[in-house]
């Protein structure tokens, strides 16, 4: 029984980590990459072998034991006792976590295997000086996905949830120290300086996410007194829940918004999606991982996680707040998110854009009840997503090359030997004016617009072929992956009748397929318009073969869902007998068996998903196809006065929030910070300068008064001497005259 | 036989002797750096076994008690004794005792017989406030503890040293002067100094207005040493000022003694007053937390940052001790299982203010040497404007500088997340306006995360490298071996007990149980429960 070594899964990449940091196989590039990837390839080895043997026992078996805490697939040790009760961890391994599995260590190893040849260790004399660091953070990024994904309980989970942000954080501002001159919101910096400040937005911005996470965890473990999966699919568990109410408030409403708060920030939803876009200034294998194999994966995954109290926080016979909340949010961002697409310049932004829209439809599948097909959608999206990014790596290696070329300077075949290029330029070149370009307007040389490029496939034709398998899958043509898992969406919110959904899931697919199809003619059709375009090669060989495995994948994984009425071509609907049980187990609400129900081929949802796909290829091909673009030519979506601006600036949320919140939290730590040292400090000096003349008058009190009484009373004794001297006569007989007249005195005094 | 020997008496004076031996027996100053390093190992690793057998003990009790009548006329007993809690902040400031002392070794050179004595005199002090059980002794101390440091920033310091020196001598003992009177009305009280004996009678049981007004006595020693907003403004002069290694046993252990205060003594003697007081205390935790990383966030000196960070993980602190006393009462009235739950809430907000002790006490001990390896040893400079790029000049000092800034904002995986964990955890179930400011407070984790990305990481690290520190004469070189074998143990504790909690709060747990015993007087029934 291989399960119970789950733990091992996350910690062979941990380990390749400290390795290559701690022990200092770091010196050695190769040796430091061999290490990352051979702890990915073991961890992948016992992820499928746990994968057959789960196949061997049978899905319901294994949830029913994950469910009840048994072992193997269900590991739980004693860690913590926490006032009377105990905190435990461990793995939790049911049908889902297991296919994550397989799939993040898939993905990444591809996106492993690939980052070598991208980062140039093929050409010692252009391999990236910090290679090593960077197959240490992506092992350690694997670490934190993987871990994730078997966490027992949500505590758990947010330590893995978190190692995320901070590789994202190292990785997205990797090429911190590129000292190349660009200008930005009307000032000279640097493009190291922009790299770390998108690392910096990614981090904070899931911070926000996060913090909503950690308060939804804490008051989970509140009320129910855990946070174990093994506890909280139970359907007591459920039903005590379901009575506690705060502050009039069901409880499970509160607690399941503050949990969508974190996935809403990690899988970059409407508002907080503003970091992805950025996040690009990774270098292209962790735009990648993060947006396929890990870190946005994982929001989804969250829900699908905890999907058993979104579903019960409806209650008996009513919806569910938070699912519409989810719902609603995945609805609309992807419907926005698809729309900056149109009218993005950089190749990887166009994706970005596209996954933040994509994940809005899984957000959307889930928010409407249809769980398998969101986690189906998630995996599909995994495969093509990092194909497409890849590819788009790829291609933008192949112009760095042509830029080389073009100039007739060196022949830099990496992104990382084009950094230390750029490096070396910048030296001798000073900022220069402020750049007169035009909104949809590429500098000349960026090797990421696609506005440069054009006509590539026939330079890259690997890279084409490839990259146009990634582009049908995630356009929703049959076939290919993203077909089957988009379609099942669709079906659901057509059968359940939320046709508003069903219509945005419609309208986000025709948009995907006209912004692919822009960028796919912007960039492989069409004659090249610059000199980097024309003279632009293939990627080397461990580029060019991820993609083609992903591709193999992006094609035909859908099939793993397909429903039975297709037959032979598929696996009779394997997904869904997989999945099937997962968030049911034991709960009542028909909302949660409705989730899992597999969808049969519906003829008309499925006809109009396509039509859509297929209209928006067509307006495409229309708009670029037809007529490529020109040299020097424009965009022809950038001639819509108003709108077209509006889409190039994302809305301007960006700015949005740098006005507001951000100006805000600086303003507030300014003034307070005046306030500490010009109102507290000062009375705080205040007290200490009246201790000081308090002290002062005192000493004058002292001198003046306390020892002037003593030093009167002395000097008053003396003359009192003197004054009785007088009557000290010696005569006894004026003694006795005045003891009598005394004595009299007395009497006199004393009388009744 | 192992019983009858004085343990905690020869770790707290064990640095005394050495200081006397440093002070009267000639060697020269390298021989005294490494004598007072090899003697500070001493009461480390001796309270580093006194935990492993206070765990094969009565966990959660007091243990190793020591008692002699020392001036029996009025009552005063030199009575000490450790239970988890103590034990543990013990083992915390002898170990950053040893690491300052060994940063120290390499940075000072001027009068270094006294600066050694001096060290080893302030580590009686701090150890000794931890372990006494009687009122007075907590007081002599508490005051020996002062002075050494006073002189550590008025004659070490940097240019504003004896200003920054006078501030904190006066302002913390302003405080405990209150403080002793506090505790000569809790003697006409109670009839005793014992700080065990008192907590079981309850001082000023049935005169609250009197027991708040002793209560207030003793808030303001505490809360003026946590620091506590807004008596903290203290803090980061005497941060800036001290050299290095002040600076990190005034962060890890000085301060801590304030909140230690008020779990050994605030919380149980005066549980209704506490109770009372509880909302504002959290408030001013609040405004603690939030204020203190705003204005950290507004600094230019990287010690100064660092300084303000420690006023708002000290918030964290007392947001946590301000919970569990704002449930004290609940847990009288209620029963059964919401008697439970409370009791978890309570224990957890207890166990997450001294893990965040703890926690602070390496990680912030650990940035603070962290400014000094850069301001020190390298650039003589603390502006954060004139860093940048050092995580590709300076890998290694580039990779603690993360380490201790990701534990310092709460990463989880690290100690400080398990801290305010337990904090939130304790806080904001906690109920009524107790869950809206820490609903509020969790702003605070925000924008410590805000500025130690930016100001911290972006301002040093990132970026293009400064050429000021990375070519020519000034170039400077990464961490050497012996400079990480200073971090690395601290960060090896920050990991460790990130990730295996449970080592520390197995005995932290229990302890604070006893201390909610304490406070709700219903011991027997609480002491069952975790049996």
């Amino acid at each position: 029984m291989l399960a119970q070594y789950a733990l091992l899964i996350p910690l062979f990449p941990l380990l390749a980590f400290f390795i290559i940091v701690v022990l200092g196989a770091n010196r050695n590039k190769r040796l430091s990459s061999n290490i990352a990837i051979g702890a990915l390839v073991l961890s992948g080895i016992l992820s499928y072998l746990i994968f057959i043997q789960a196949i061997g026992v049978g899905p319901d078996r294994v949830l029913e034991a994950a469910v009840n805490g048994e072992a193997p697939w269900a590991m739980l040790w004693n860690w913590t006792p926490i006032g009377t009760s105990t905190f435990q961890v461990g793995t939790y391994l049911d049908p889902v976590a297991i296919l994550m599995l397989v799939m993040v260590t898939t993905v990444g190893l591809m996106i492993f295997i690939y980052a070598q040849g991208y980062m140039g260790i093929q050409d010692p004399a252009h391999t990236d000086p910090k290679y090593a660091r960077f197959f240490a953070f992506l092992s350690l990024f694997a670490c934190g996905m993987l871990g994730f994904v078997i966490s027992p309980n949500l505590v758990q989970s947010l330590v893995f949830w978190e190692i995320m942000g901070l590789c994202s954080f190292l990785l997205i501002g990797f090429w911190f120290d590129n000292p190349k001159p660009t200008f930005r919101k009307g000032k000279w910096t640097t493009v190291g300086v922009e790299n770390s400040n998108a690392a910096k937005k990614a981090f904070l911005t899931t911070r926000v996410g996060d913090v909503g996470l950690f308060l939804g965890i804490i008051l989970l473990s509140m009320l129910a007194g855990t946070t174990q999966w093994n506890v909280l699919y139970h359907q007591e568990a459920i039903n005590r829940l379901q009575e506690i109410t705060v502050f009039g408030i069901p409880a499970l409403v509160v607690v399941c918004l503050l949990i969508f708060m974190g996935a809403v920030g990690k899988s970059a939803q409407f508002p907080l999606h503003v970091w992805l876009p950025d996040a690009m200034a990774g270098p292209t294998p962790v735009s990648a991982m993060i947006h396929a194999a890990t870190m946005v994966a994982a929001g989804v995954f969250l829900i699908a996680r905890t999907y058993p109290l979104f579903a019960a926080a409806g209650g008996e016979g009513h919806s569910s707040v938070p699912l519409l909340v989810v719902a609603v949010i995945g609805a609309f961002t992807a419907i926005f998110a698809a729309t900056i697409g149109f009218a993005q310049g950089d190749i990887k932004r166009i994706l970005a854009f596209s996954t933040i829209s994509q994940l809005g439809l899984m957000f959307m599948a889930l928010g409407t009840g249809a769980w398998v097909a969101g986690v189906f959608h998630m995996l599909t999206h995994a495969f093509f997503k990092a194909l497409l990014f890849l590819g788009s790596g790829s291609v933008i290696h192949g112009m760095e090359h042509g830029l080389h070329h073009g100039h007739g300077e060196s022949h830099a075949t990496t992104g990382a030997a084009h950094h230390e290029a750029e490096m070396e330029d910048a030296e001798d070149e000073a900022p220069r004016a402020e750049p007169g370009l035009k909104s949809w307007e590429a500098e000349a040389d960026d090797p990421q617009s696609v506005y440069n490029m054009g006509g590539l496939r026939h330079r890259m034709p690997v890279t084409f072929w490839t990259y146009m398998m990634g582009v049908l899958a995630l356009t929703g043509i049959p076939i290919w992956a993203g077909f089957w898992s988009k379609d099942e969406i669709l079906a659901h919110a057509y059968e359940t009748g939320q046709y508003g959904f069903w219509l945005a899931g419609g309208l986000a697919t025709l948009m995907t397929a006209f912004y692919m199809a822009r960028q796919v003619f912007l960039v492989f059709f069409g004659q090249p318009r610059t000199d980097a375009a024309t003279h632009a090669s293939e990627s080397v060989r461990s580029m060019t073969i991820p993609l083609i495995v992903l591709a193999v994948f992006s094609t035909f994984v859908g099939l793993v869902g397909v429903p039975d009425v297709v037959g032979p071509l598929a696996f009779g609907g394997w997904l869904h007998h997989w999945l099937a049980l997962v968030p049911t187990t034991g709960l009542g609400p028909e909302a949660v068996a409705e989730a899992v129900a597999p969808t049969s081929l519906n003829a008309l949802v499925a006809g109009a998903a396509l039509t859509s796909a297929l209209i928006g290829w067509a307006l495409g091909y229309l708009l670029y196809g037809r007529k490529p673009m020109a040299v020097g030519g424009r965009d022809p979506l950038s001639r819509i006065p108003g709108v077209w601006p509006l889409l190039w600036n994302k809305y301007w949320i960006d700015e949005l929030y740098s006005h507001t919140f951000i100006a805000a939290s600086l303003w507030l730590s300014r003034i307070f910070n005046i306030f500490d040292q010009q109102v507290i400090d000062r009375v705080v000096n205040f007290f200490g300068r009246l201790t000081r003349v308090f002290a002062r008058a005192f000493r004058w009190f002292d001198t003046h008064i306390v020892d002037g009484v003593v030093n009167y009373l002395g000097l008053g004794t003396r003359e009192v001497g003197q004054w009785m001297r007088l009557l000290q006569t010696g005569i006894v007989q004026n003694y006795l005259l005045v003891v009598f007249v005394a004595i009299v005195l007395i009497a006199f005094l004393l009388r009744r | 036989m192992l019983d009858v020997i004085p343990w905690l008496s020869i770790i707290v004076f064990w640095p005394l002797v050495g200081m006397l031996i440093i002070m009267f027996v000639k060697m020269p100053d390298a021989r005294i750096k490494r004598f007072a390093i090899g003697w500070s190992l001493v009461p480390a690793i001796l309270s580093v076994a006194l935990y492993v057998a206070y765990l094969n003990g009565r966990v959660g009790g007091i243990q190793f008690e020591e008692f002699v009548p020392w001036i029996p006329s009025v009552g005063i007993d030199y009575h000490l004794g450790v239970d988890g809690i103590s034990l543990l902040l013990i083992v915390m400031a002898t170990f950053m005792t040893t690491i300052a002392l060994v940063y120290s070794a390499r940075v000072i050179d001027t009068r270094v017989r006294e600066y050694f004595a001096l060290f080893l005199l302030l580590e009686t002090g701090m150890l000794g406030v931890f372990v006494a059980l009687d009122l007075i002794l907590f007081y002599v101390f508490w005051e020996i503890g002062l002075v050494p440091m006073y002189f550590l920033i008025g004659v070490w310091g940097g240019a504003r040293r004896e200003y920054a020196a006078i501030k904190f001598f006066l302002y913390t003992l302003a405080g405990s002067v209150l403080m002793l009177l506090g505790m000569i009305a809790v003697y006409f009280n109670t009839g005793t100094f014992d700080i065990m004996r008192a907590i079981e009678i309850g001082p000023f049981k049935d005169n609250l207005p009197l027991q708040i007004a002793v209560f207030i006595g003793f808030f303001l020693a505490f809360a003026i040493k946590v620091p506590m907003w807004p008596f903290h403004t203290w803090l980061p002069d005497a941060h800036v000022e001290a050299p290095t290694a002040g600076s990190v046993v005034l962060a890890a252990v000085l301060l801590k003694l304030g909140t230690y205060g008020f779990v050994r003594i605030s919380l149980p003697m005066f549980p209704e007053a506490f109770n009372r007081l509880a909302i504002f205390i959290a408030i001013l935790a609040f405004i603690g937390i939030v204020y203190g990383a705003l204005v950290a966030m507004a600094q230019w000196d990287f010690k100064k940052l660092i300084a303000y960070s420690s006023v708002n993980h000290m918030g964290y602190v007392m947001l946590g001790l301000a919970a569990a006393a704002f449930l004290v009462p609940q847990i009288g009235t209620a029963s059964g299982e919401d008697r439970t739950a409370i009791i978890n809430t309570a224990t957890a907000g207890i166990n997450g203010a001294v893990y965040e002790m703890l926690a602070h006490g390496f990680i912030t001990g650990a940035l603070f040497l962290m400014v000094g390896l850069i301001y020190d040893q390298r650039t003589h400079t603390r502006d954060l404007k004139r860093f940048g790029g050092m995580f590709a000049t300076l890998p290694r000092y580039a990779g603690f500088l993360i380490f201790f800034a990701m534990a310092s904002l709460g990463l989880p995986g690290l100690m400080g997340f398990v801290a305010e964990f337990l904090i939130f955890r304790g806080s904001f179930p906690a109920g009524g306006t107790m869950t809206l400011i820490a609903l509020f407070a969790v702003l605070g984790i925000i924008f410590t995360a805000a500025f130690f990305l930016w100001k911290v990481i972006q301002l040093i690290l990132l970026g293009p490298p400064n050429p000021e520190w990375s070519e020519g004469e000034h170039k400077l070189q990464d961490l050497n071996r012996s400079e990480s074998w200073i971090l690395g143990p601290i960060a090896a504790c920050t990991l460790v007990f990130g990730i295996i909690p449970g080592i520390l709060l197995v005995a932290i747990n229990a302890s604070s149980l006893n201390i909610l015993a304490q406070a709700t007087q219903v011991q027997v029934a609480l002491l069952n429960l975790f049996k």
